[in-house]
């Protein structure tokens, strides 16, 4: 009798959200025995169901080929054969990262039905640890818009506010992530677009050193300024999907040789007492709203509680940096583009044909100026850290704007729109440096905001100390959007 | 006398024509032109605008680059070594 109303009252219990997990948590919890990879993958497709509708995260699910993958895990764990690091979780991607014989639209009508014939680095180091594959995320077209909006496949929609953008370009790799379709995602960032989304959705970006992450058989953009990152809700699992993807690799002669920090025990360390962070008034905090500028107060106050020694610094020119940073970018993007340009120009949305176009008129003389100066500005900005253990900085001047106010394809206020909103990620690319975004709270409305951590080069193990410890203290991510 | 030889170091300098912040619109159609890139009209003008912006201002810093200055990104980056220590 006693085991039949224990069972009544068992069924009738909500089942917990396995999505809900971490990606840390849930690939322990695979590892443990104690969840199938089955279960977490019905689990991340049943939100797939409800959100999907809503945000526009997936251009392509491959639910079936998951299903089947998961199964393989569980099966092999049965077995007790020896599982990775990240075996039976469900992750999906930026739609550019080419895997051999499936197709990459990078977001764009030029490139919709295009198969790779190649796979990624960064696929290939996820894959040989076992994470599944769900399907292809929605990005800004080519990589080259920092709103969500795309005019090919739908725009992508915040799940904390769907009138709201997720920024970009990892428009659907923040969106699928933050609504907890999947437990990570890869973005890229070449002027701020794993940062910037991550800032808008609550959710922990990587953007690491230039040359940390291998971007062989990734799409390109500015391959001056291109990073290849993750998206995740939390330090911890950021520091092992980081621990995963970087390292040398003999397909990307850009790859550093650099030994890998050990990123999961630094965010989970806890150890910030006497570590120095510098906060740049000056630039960052000139268009800062009332609201986000309140949180960040916040937030340092309690990373000084935390032992944390705060100081202030006086950046470089940060205009400067962020004209250099266009002049590369144009041009780099540009060449690329060139060809595509005189063939099928009417392919391409208004707005990215625009940027593009800009590029094709940057004298070589200035390009080249705009690489030669690049040592001498990263060196300004390290000797003004004067010997700070990373910056603490705002991701964007304000949360998520609304989709219609931000939409302004073709428009003459576009050029001025997309610059404000990487007015403080895109310098940062320049300089080459890794910085993270970290979720820091909630303002009105219910709308996340997060803060930048800036680090020395390769020296994305205090970026994740620091982040672990505030995270400790402030969990946002066990806030879900509704 | 000092005078006369320092003076004599000086190269005659050609007065600096006004910088241009950006290629005049007509100049950028051509250039679109006769790269085969078709440009829709009134693009120029955008493109002189948007880019007049960003170049002046680059520009400025571009001057006062060393002329042996190679591109790069970190080497030039302050190493720091401890005291004592090669």
């Amino acid at each position: 009798m006693k085991k039949t109303v224990k069972k009544a009252v068992q069924k009738a219990m909500p089942k917990p959200d396995l999505a809900l997990m971490g990606l840390a948590d849930a690939a322990r919890a695979v590892a443990q025995g104690k969840v199938t990879a089955q279960a977490l993958t019905e689990a991340c497709l049943a939100r797939i169901t409800d959100w999907q509708p809503r945000v526009n995260a997936f251009l392509k699910l491959e639910a079936d080929a998951a299903l089947k993958a998961a199964k393989a895990v569980d099966r092999a764990r049965k077995r007790g054969a020896k599982l990775g690091r990240l075996a039976g979780v469900p992750l999906a991607h930026k739609d550019m990262y080419y895997r051999a014989g499936k197709e990459t639209s990078c977001g764009s009508a030029i490139r919709r039905h295009w198969k790779a014939t190649e796979t990624a680095t960064a696929l290939q180091r996820l894959d040989a640890e076992g994470a599944l594959d769900l399907g292809r995320l929605n990005m800004a077209e080519f990589a080259f818009g920092p709103t969500g909006h795309n005019y090919h496949y739908g725009h992508a929609h915040n799940p904390w506010n769907t009138d709201r953008i997720t920024g970009g370009s990892s428009s659907g790799s923040a969106a699928a992530v933050a609504a907890r379709m999947v437990f990570g995602a890869l973005g890229s960032d070449t002027g701020g677009s794993i940062r910037q989304p991550a800032h808008y959705c609550g959710l922990v970006g990587m953007k690491p050193t230039w040359g940390r992450v291998s971007r062989a058989a990734a799409m390109p953009l500015s391959f001056s300024l291109d990073t290849v990152g993750p998206l995740t809700r939390r330090v911890e699992d950021s520091a092992l999907l980081m621990e995963i993807l970087a390292g040398a690799d003999p397909r990307d002669p850009t790859a550093s040789m650099q030994a890998v920090g050990a990123y999961v025990a630094a965010a989970k360390s806890g150890a910030v007492r006497g570590l120095k962070l510098a906060v740049p008034r000056r630039y960052f905090w000139d268009k800062l709203n009332k609201p986000s500028a309140e949180c960040l107060e916040a937030a340092l106050k309690l990373l000084s509680k935390l032992g944390v020694k705060i100081v202030e610094m006086t950046p470089p020119d940060m205009e400067m940096v962020t004209a250099a940073s266009f002049v590369m970018i144009s041009a780099e993007a540009a060449a690329l583009h060139a060809s595509w340009l005189r063939t099928r120009p009417n392919l391409y949305s208004d707005q990215v044909r625009g940027r593009l176009e800009n590029g094709l008129a940057v004298s070589a003389a200035d390009y080249i100026d705009s690489q030669r100066w690049r040592s001498e500005a990263t060196a300004a900005f390290l000797k003004a850290m004067n010997g700070a253990d990373a910056v603490f900085a705002p991701v964007a001047d304000r949360p998520a704007p609304t989709i219609e106010e931000t939409d302004v394809a073709g428009k003459p206020e576009a050029a001025k729109t997309i610059a404000a909103l990487t007015r403080l990620t895109r310098p940062i690319n320049y300089l080459g440096l890794p910085a993270m975004t970290v979720p820091a709270g909630f303002v009105r409305g219910g709308l996340p905001i997060g803060f930048q951590l800036i680090g020395k080069p390769f020296d994305e193990a205090m970026l994740y100390r620091i982040a672990g410890a505030y995270e400790a203290k402030q969990p946002c991510h066990q806030q879900v959007p509704v | 006398m000092k005078s006369a030889k320092k003076k004599a170091n000086i190269t005659p300098l050609t007065p600096p024509a006004k910088a241009a912040a950006a290629l005049q619109p007509p100049l950028i159609a051509g250039m679109f032109a006769e790269a085969g890139i078709l440009l829709r009209p009134g693009r120029a003008d955008i493109i002189a605008g948007t880019l007049g912006v960003a170049t002046a201002k680059f520009r400025t810093q571009a001057q006062k680059l060393a002329f042996e200055r190679e591109p790069g990104l970190f080497p030039a980056a302050p190493v720091e070594m401890k005291k004592g220590k090669r």
